[in-house]
C-alpha cells in the first residue's frame, strides 16, 4: 500500500513532466530533449529565489516557472524555429536539441557546482502524517494538491478557452503545424510557455521529494518521454496515466529488486510498450510507423 | 500466371479490399484502373505483404504469396514501382539502379571476403548493364550524382529502368506516366513496350484513360476495394456500374 | 612525448569505435545509443578474464568479442524491431541496463568500484607495455579495421547497406531480407566497439561502469556526425577533433574545476553547429 502510495505521489510528478511534453510534442513533432534541462534550470531559479531574497516558496516557484517558460519560447524562436523553417527532420531537431540539453547542463552545473540540493518548504517536514498505516510528509501532500490543482487548471484551459481550444487544434491537425504562419507561431511559443511553465513546476516537486543535480535534466526528459508513450503521445489522458504508471512500476520495482534498477523497470516497460502496444494506451499519433 | 482469390485487407477497421478475385494472364498487360481510393495501390502493397491481407489467396506460378515476406516474393520474379517515386535520394542515380539487381542478391560477408572475386566480377557486370540502360536514355552522365538532383520525370523513368535490372516475371507498376510531360510519356511507353517484349507480363495502375486504352489488352476496374468490371477496354468503358464509379467520384 | 602518445592511442581507439559506429549507425541507420556499451562489455571481459582468471589477453579479446556477439544479437531483436525515434530510445534504455548490470553485478564487476591492475597485453611473447608499442599495436587494429569497413561498404553489400538506411520497405520490395543485414551489421559494429573496449581496459589499467554510460555513447556518436555519416575517414577526422579540441583547453589557462564542463559544452555546440551549418558533416554526403 505504501509502495502504491510513494508510486502515486512520484507518478504526479512525472505525469506533470509528460503532459507539458506531450503539449510541446503535439504541436512541434519532434523530442525537445532541451524540455528536461528548462525545467532542472527553474529548479535553481526558484532556490535562488527562495534563499537569496528570503521569498514565499510558491511565489519563488513561479518567478522560477515564469522564466523558465520564457527561456522555452526563447529556445523555440531562435532554436528550433530557423531549423524548422528549413524543413529539417525530427532527428535533426532531436540533436540539436540534445546539444542545447548539453550545454545548459554544464552551465549550471559552472554556476552552481554538480552537488545535490534540496529543496524544503518548512522545518517540520520530516515527521509526516499518519493513516490507514500509511506514511505521507508535508511535501508529498504538497506535490499532490499542486499536480492536482495544474492538471485541473490545464484541462479547463484547453477546454474552455478560445487558445486552449487553438492549441489542441493544432496538435490534432499536422498539416496546421508546418505551414508556421504567423499565427500558428504565436499559438506555438504560447505552447512552449505553458509546457515548460508546466515542467519547471513539476522540477520543483521533484526537488522537493529527492532533490536536484544538473544531471537530471536529460533522465526528467526521458520519464516523460517514457509516459508520453505509456499513454499514448499527444493525448492529455494518456500523459498523466502514463507519468501514473510508470511511478507505480517504478517503486514496484524499487522494492523488490532495490533502489539500482529503477531505471532498469523504467526502460522495460517502454520497451514492452513500445513492442507490444506502440501506439500507447490512448492512442493519436503513432511514435513510427 | 497471378491468381487473386477472394482477397480481404482490412486496415485499422476500414475495409480497403473486399472479395477481390481476378486471374492476370502470362504475357498481357493488365491495367487496374477505378477511382482514387479504390485500392489500387492497397493491392500491390497487399501482394508485397507490405499491409498483410486478412483473408484469401495470391497465387504466383502456383506458389502462395500471402504470409510471405517482400524479399521473398521479389525472389519468385516479381517488381514493381511505387507512386510517389520511390528512389533513394542519398545515394547515386547507379546505386538505385543496382539495388534492383538480381545477381547482387543475396550478398552476405562471407561473399564480400571469400567469394571476392566473382563477386567482384559480377558487380562489374552489373555496373556495365546499368550504364548500358543510363546511356540509352541519354541519362549516363547522372549516374554518380544523387538521386535527390534529378527531375521529377528524371527519377520516374529511372524507376522503370531498374525494373530492367531484374529478369522478373511479373512487374506491377504504379502510375508510371502520372504528371509527365508527352515527351517523356513517349519513352516510358517504348521502355513498356520493351519489357513486354522481353517477355514480362505487365500489371499497371493508371488514371489516363487513352493511355490505357492504347497499351492494356486487359482491363480490371476497382470501386471502394470491390472489382466491379473486368474485360477488355471496349467492354468495361461501357458498363454502367464503371461509368457511375467514376461519375459519382 | 608520453603525453603525445597517450592522446594519440586515445584517438586511435575512438576511431576504431567511431568507425565501427559509423558502420551501424551511418551506412545503415541504425542510430543507436548503445555502442558504448559494447564497448563496455569488451573492456570487462578483459579486465576480468586478466585479473581474476589468469587468462592471457588474446583469448580475452576472443572471449569479449564472442560475448559481445551474443549479447548484440540478443538485443537487435527489440531495437531493430523499431524505427527512428523509439530506436534511439529502446537502444539507450538497453544501455541504461547493461549500466546498472555493470554497477549492480558486484560480484563480477567489482560494481562502482572498478577493476584495477589491469596488464598491459603480451602476445606472442612481446609485452606491449611501453606507450610506442602500444600505440603501435592499436594503430595496426585500426588500419585492419578500417579497411575491413571499407571493403564491405565499397562492396554490392554497401548499396544494400545504404538502401536499408534510406528506405527500408524499398530495399525489402527489391529483395534485400533487411532485417537480416541489419542484424549483421549491428553485431559486426558492436564486436568492432569490444575489440576497442578489451584495449582501452589494458591501456587504462582499470576500469569502472561510468566509462560506457550515456556519454561515451553520445561523444561517439557525435563523432561521427561531425566526421559525416557513412564516411570512414570522416569518423577518423571527428574521433582526431573531438579528443584534441578539448584537450587543448587545458592549455588556454581554464581553471580546472571548469575544464570538464567546457569539454562538454563543445560537444553541445559542435552538435549545433553541424546541424545548421552541415547536416552532413565535414566529410560527409548524407544528411540525416
Amino acid at each position: 500500500m505504501q509502495i502504491l502510495v510513494n508510486g502515486i505521489i512520484v507518478g504526479g510528478i512525472y505525469a506533470l513532466m509528460a503532459v507539458g511534453f506531450n503539449l510541446i510534442f503535439s504541436s512541434v513533432r519532434f523530442f525537445h530533449l532541451l524540455y528536461g534541462i528548462i525545467a532542472v534550470l527553474g529548479i535553481y531559479l526558484t532556490r535562488f529565489f527562495l534563499l537569496t531574497f528570503e521569498l514565499n516558496f510558491f511565489v519563488s516557484m513561479l518567478i522560477g516557472a515564469g522564466i523558465s517558460g520564457l527561456l522555452g519560447m526563447a529556445a523555440w524562436q531562435w532554436l528550433y524555429k530557423p531549423l524548422m523553417d528549413r524543413k529539417a527532420s525530427s532527428l535533426v531537431m532531436m540533436v540539436v536539441s540534445f546539444g542545447a540539453l548539453i550545454i545548459v547542463q554544464n552551465l549550471i552545473a559552472m554556476i552552481w557546482k554538480n552537488n545535490t540540493y534540496s529543496i524544503s518548504i518548512s522545518d517540520t517536514i520530516k515527521e509526516g502524517y499518519h493513516f490507514l498505516g500509511i506514511t505521507i510528509t508535508f511535501n508529498q501532500l504538497v506535490i499532490l494538491f499542486t499536480s492536482l490543482i495544474l492538471v485541473i487548471l490545464l484541462e479547463l484551459f484547453l477546454n474552455r478557452t478560445k487558445y486552449g481550444m487553438a492549441i489542441r487544434a493544432i496538435g490534432d491537425n499536422a498539416e496546421l503545424t508546418t505551414i508556421l504562419g504567423l499565427k500558428t507561431n504565436q499559438i506555438i511559443l504560447m505552447v512552449f510557455f505553458i509546457g515548460t511553465f508546466i515542467s519547471s513546476i513539476a522540477g520543483t516537486m521533484v526537488a522537493l521529494e529527492i532533490g536536484v543535480r544538473p544531471t537530471y535534466g536529460l533522465f526528467l526528459v526521458l520519464k516523460a518521454i517514457i509516459a508520453s508513450i505509456i499513454g499514448g503521445i499527444g493525448s492529455m489522458r494518456g500523459a498523466m496515466l502514463g507519468g501514473l504508471l510508470l511511478g507505480v512500476v517504478e517503486n514496484i520495482g524499487i522494492y523488490y529488486l532495490g533502489g539500482g534498477w529503477q531505471e532498469v523497470t523504467a526502460f522495460l516497460l517502454l520497451t514492452v510498450f513500445l513492442l507490444f502496444l506502440p501506439q500507447g494506451m490512448f492512442n493519436k499519433v503513432q511514435v513510427s510507423n | 500466371m497471378l491468381q487473386v482469390r477472394d482477397l480481404n485487407l482490412r486496415i485499422g477497421g476500414l475495409r480497403i479490399l473486399s472479395d477481390l478475385s481476378f486471374d492476370i494472364k502470362d504475357g498481357s498487360i493488365t491495367g487496374l484502373i477505378g477511382p482514387n481510393g479504390a485500392g489500387k495501390s492497397s493491392f500491390y502493397n497487399a501482394l508485397f505483404n507490405l499491409f498483410p491481407a486478412n483473408s484469401g489467396s495470391i497465387k504466383f506460378d502456383g506458389i502462395e504469396l500471402v504470409g510471405k515476406t517482400s524479399d521473398q516474393i521479389n525472389h519468385l520474379g516479381i517488381a514493381r514501382t511505387f507512386q510517389d517515386s520511390k528512389l533513394l535520394p542519398q545515394i547515386t542515380v547507379l546505386d538505385n539502379l543496382l539495388l534492383g539487381s538480381k545477381y547482387l542478391n543475396p550478398v552476405n560477408l562471407r561473399r564480400v571476403f571469400f567469394g571476392h572475386k566473382t563477386l567482384k566480377e559480377e558487380f562489374k557486370n552489373e555496373k556495365k548493364k546499368a550504364m548500358e540502360l543510363l546511356r540509352k536514355v541519354g541519362l549516363e552522365n547522372k549516374a554518380h550524382s544523387l538521386a535527390k538532383n534529378l527531375s521529377f520525370g528524371q527519377s520516374k523513368l529511372i524507376e522503370i529502368l531498374k525494373i530492367f535490372m531484374y529478369e522478373s516475371k511479373l512487374v506491377l507498376l504504379d502510375e508510371p506516366f502520372s504528371g509527365l510531360f508527352p515527351e517523356m510519356v513517349k519513352v516510358i511507353t517504348a521502355l513498356i513496350r520493351e519489357l513486354v517484349a522481353s517477355g514480362r507480363t505487365i500489371m499497371f495502375v493508371e488514371h489516363d484513360m487513352r493511355l490505357i486504352a492504347e497499351i492494356c489488352d486487359h482491363v480490371i476496374v476497382l470501386d471502394a476495394g470491390s472489382k466491379i468490371a473486368e474485360g477488355t477496354f471496349e467492354h468495361v468503358k461501357s458498363k454502367p456500374e464503371v461509368v457511375e464509379a467514376y461519375l459519382g467520384n | 612525448m608520453d603525453y603525445f602518445l597517450h592522446l594519440a592511442i586515445v584517438v586511435t581507439i575512438f576511431s576504431i569505435l567511431a568507425m565501427s559506429l559509423n558502420y551501424v549507425a551511418g551506412f545503415t541507420g541504425i542510430l543507436s545509443l548503445s555502442h558504448a556499451t559494447f564497448y563496455g562489455i569488451g573492456a570487462y571481459a578483459t579486465a576480468i578474464l586478466t585479473t581474476q582468471y589468469g587468462f592471457s589477453f588474446v583469448p580475452s579479446v576472443v572471449i569479449g568479442m564472442v560475448l559481445t556477439a551474443i549479447i548484440a544479437y540478443a538485443a537487435s531483436f527489440p531495437i531493430l524491431k523499431l524505427k527512428e525515434d523509439s530506436l534511439v530510445l529502446v537502444s539507450f534504455g538497453f544501455s541504461i541496463i547493461m549500466f546498472n548490470v555493470m554497477l549492480n553485478w558486484t560480484s563480477l564487476t567489482k560494481g562502482p568500484l572498478g577493476i584495477k591492475g589491469i596488464m598491459a597485453p603480451e602476445i606472442l611473447g612481446v609485452n606491449f607495455f611501453s606507450k610506442p608499442y602500444f600505440f603501435a599495436l592499436v594503430l595496426a587494429v585500426a588500419i585492419i579495421t578500417y579497411f575491413f569497413f571499407k571493403r564491405i561498404t565499397s562492396s554490392p553489400y554497401g548499396i544494400i547497406m545504404k538502401g536499408i538506411r534510406e528506405n527500408q520497405t524499398v530495399a525489402a520490395v527489391n529483395g534485400h531480407n533487411v532485417l537480416r543485414y541489419q542484424r549483421s551489421v549491428f553485431v559486426v559494429g558492436a564486436v568492432f566497439a569490444a575489440i576497442a573496449g578489451s584495449f582501452t581496459a589494458t591501456f587504462l589499467a582499470f576500469i569502472e561502469p561510468k566509462l560506457f554510460e550515456l556519454m561515451p555513447s553520445m561523444l561517439i556518436l557525435i563523432m561521427i556526425i561531425l566526421g559525416g555519416m557513412a564516411s570512414l575517414k570522416g569518423s577518423v577526422l571527428g574521433a582526431f577533433i573531438l579528443i584534441l579540441v578539448p584537450e587543448a583547453l587545458r592549455f588556454l589557462g581554464l581553471p580546472p574545476s571548469i575544464l570538464a564542463e567546457v569539454q562538454q559544452m563543445i560537444y553541445g555546440l559542435v552538435l549545433i553547429l553541424v546541424m545548421y551549418l552541415r547536416p552532413q558533416g565535414l566529410m560527409g554526403e548524407y544528411k540525416i
